[in-house]
């Protein structure tokens, strides 16, 4: 049982468009241990959601390897894919308006599980109760339930097959915050008594620290930084994390920006070829070097790592 | 020039359903002057969003029954006649939104769509006010912008587009801009840049402004003043340091407190969930979720008193409760 619940392994993922390739994830590994929660954090483009789908096998790896529970897959076969479910932002799209949440909650029992109708409805009702939902939640239609609720839904639905990794695409960046944090506190209670592991996907620096155990930053197809979330969140060593957390809007107003920089420019174009480092363009410290020499992954103090040229003689946090 | 920029008095929305009329707007009363950023903050359903959409006449005349007053310029626009308010709309009453694509028509080039509004409201010949447009894209800081001008909507990334939408509400002055969660969209390194670009415009023009959000930090970068909505109706009114530092309604507390910071202690979450328009209790429309709430509040529907230091609030028991942050009590 040693084994982490997810692994990936110089994963790339290459889109086509005419004759031009566009590689939305670039060599990324990671690593996910049984009962942890790893965040993969990044702006639009940076590749986030392109990994989610890649460690669930709904886009095909160019090159690389996914291994839940130790077994590599390709194409996860039917009895791998219960293992690892995914529950998007908008739960709106992901449920059929058109039925009742018992068909919806249904559907991967008859697929994964062979229960009577009985004892499948009796897994309904637990399910419903797991994620905080009245019984009687079963015979409404998507459409009576709150934006909340219709998240509890789909998480109830992502945990009908008793997966060992969940991998939550934004999950709750649609939601308002008084909702968003039951919606927290619920995942958190879940791990705990279901034995989960989760990749968590997010824009939400904030969320991010409160709910996992170690964060990934990705920026255009890249991963730039690895560590506890801790230690990310409070001491970031790669430039761009330490602009992306800079950026983040403070609900303090005594703590308004001032002199805080200000990252400039936009990303690049997904197309472009870069020699370097994806983030020279942007960065505020980039030599020479930077735009043409890939750059080495270097150790952090406090865990993770880096992967910058001027990390090393640039310690993480303040300097 | 004293006086707000723009005075709402009493302002109710309602909307047409197959029931009957639902009031999802309830008297709300408020001002914004000049130079000033008054931010209206709350949930969704809150009601922020239709009440930008009424004061701008947005809202369909057959769905939506409107009462009150808005003042601005000397007149109620609520009353305006259609030539009047296409006059006031886009010229010195302007407003951006959550998703520039939408309000940009994608059949023509930008600089053609900003020069239409200059020509429109600014009376400039043709040249002139595409010279105008082009001085406009520069001014939010689009880089080559008489070669920009030229291109089409897609051609903008998102934050560029929204940079788009500034500089033709900007390009004709406005005395107040409404711009309604116009970063919602937008990743955060580009939402720094649009907060503080939208912070120089007003320190260089002095135009007011209504930022309509449901996020607290950015209401701490960018207001003067917060109005905190919940359930249709403001419940509490202060100046942003006063009122991060002094919540007075349990509703802003609660907001204030959901906030996750920190590392892995207990996130607070407020009760329940708001009430649906039509569905709103009577009496304290929070107080179904208020760990405060007596017996009382569910009986009158709270008006906003003052409580010093432009502080307004509408709870029944906002002279006993002591809500401020942890940390602060002392303060």
């Amino acid at each position: 049982m040693s084994d982490p619940a997810l692994e990936l392994d110089g994963v790339s993922v290459e889109f086509r468009q005419g004759r031009r390739r566009l590689r939305a994830v670039s060599d990324v590994s990671l690593r996910l241990e049984r009962r942890h929660t790893l965040a993969v954090v990044g702006e639009s483009g940076s590749g986030k959601s392109t990994l989610a789908r890649a460690a669930t096998g709904l886009v095909p790896l160019s090159s690389g390897t996914v291994r839940l529970l130790g077994r590599e897959f390709r194409r996860p076969r039917r009895d791998q894919r219960r293992h690892i479910q995914l529950v998007f932002q908008d739960p709106y799209s992901s449920l059929d308006p058109s039925s009742v949440v018992r068909s919806s909650l249904a559907e991967p029992l008859i697929v994964h599980e062979r229960l009577s109708k009985q004892d499948r409805n009796k897994r309904i009702a637990e399910l419903l109760r797991d994620v905080g939902l009245p019984a009687d939640a079963a015979d409404r239609y998507p459409h009576e339930f709150s934006g909340g609720q219709r998240q509890r839904i789909a998480i109830a639905r992502a945990i009908a097959t008793r997966p060992d990794v969940l991998v939550l695409d934004e999950a709750v960046s649609a939601l308002d915050v008084s909702t968003q944090n039951q919606i927290l506190e619920l995942l958190a209670d879940l791990r705990r008594e279901h034995g989960l592991a989760y990749v968590f996907i997010s824009h939400n620096l904030g969320v991010v620290r409160w709910i996992a155990d170690e964060t990934v930053v990705m920026y255009m197809g890249h991963v730039v930084e690895t560590g506890p979330a801790e230690r990310v969140h409070v001491s970031p060593a790669h430039p761009y994390t330490q602009a992306l957390i800079s950026a983040m809007p403070v609900p303090d107003p005594a703590a308004r920006r001032g002199a805080r920089p200000l990252l400039k420019g936009e990303p690049p174009d997904q197309f472009e070829v870069h020699r370097g480092c994806v983030f020279a363009g942007r960065c505020p410290i980039a030599e020479e070097l930077c735009h043409t020499t890939p750059p080495p992954r270097v150790d952090v103090a406090g865990g993770g790592a880096a992967v910058c040229h001027k990390v090393s003689n640039h310690e993480g946090g303040t300097a | 020039m004293t006086g707000p920029v723009l005075d709402i008095e009493d302002l109710t929305v309602g909307f047409r359903t197959a029931a009957g009329w639902n009031e999802v707007v309830t008297g709300l009363s408020m001002s914004v002057g000049r130079g000033e950023t008054l931010a209206l903050v709350g949930e969704s359903g809150s009601g922020k969003t239709v009440t930008a959409m009424a004061v701008m006449r947005l809202l369909p005349a057959a769905g939506a029954r409107i009462g009150g007053r808005v003042w601005f310029d000397g007149g109620d626009l609520l009353t305006l006649r259609r030539r009047e308010l296409d006059a006031v709309r886009g010229g010195a009453l302007a407003m951006i939104f959550q998703e520039p694509m939408t309000s940009l028509n994608p059949a023509f080039t930008v600089g053609e769509q900003i020069a239409e509004a200059i020509r429109r409201h600014r009376g400039l010949g043709r040249r002139e006010a595409w010279r105008e447009a082009i001085a406009a894209m520069d001014s939010v800081g689009i880089a080559h912008a008489r070669h920009r001008a030229a291109a089409y909507p897609h051609e903008f990334s998102g934050g560029m587009r929204q940079r788009v939408m500034i500089a033709m509400a900007i390009s004709c002055r406005p005395r107040l801009l409404i711009a309604d969660e116009p970063t919602t969209a937008l990743d955060v390194t580009i939402q720094a840049q649009i907060l503080e670009l939208l912070r120089d415009l007003q320190e260089t023009t002095g135009m007011a402004m209504i930022f309509v959000t449901h996020d607290l930090g950015v209401v701490a970068e960018i207001a003067d003043t917060v109005a905190v909505m919940y359930a249709g109706g403001v419940v509490e009114r202060a100046p942003v340091t006063e009122l991060f530092a002094r919540p007075r309604h349990p509703y802003t507390a609660g907001l204030l407190r959901s906030v996750p910071s920190g590392a892995k202690r207990g996130l607070y979450s407020i009760p329940g969930s708001p009430p649906k328009p039509g569905d709103f209790p009577p009496g304290c429309r929070f107080a179904p979720r208020c760990e405060f709430a007596e017996p009382g509040c569910s009986g009158v529907l709270p008006v906003l008193e003052t409580a010093g230091n432009g502080h307004d609030v509408g709870c029944l028991r906002a002279g006993e409760l002591d809500l401020r942050p942890e940390g602060m009590a002392h303060v």
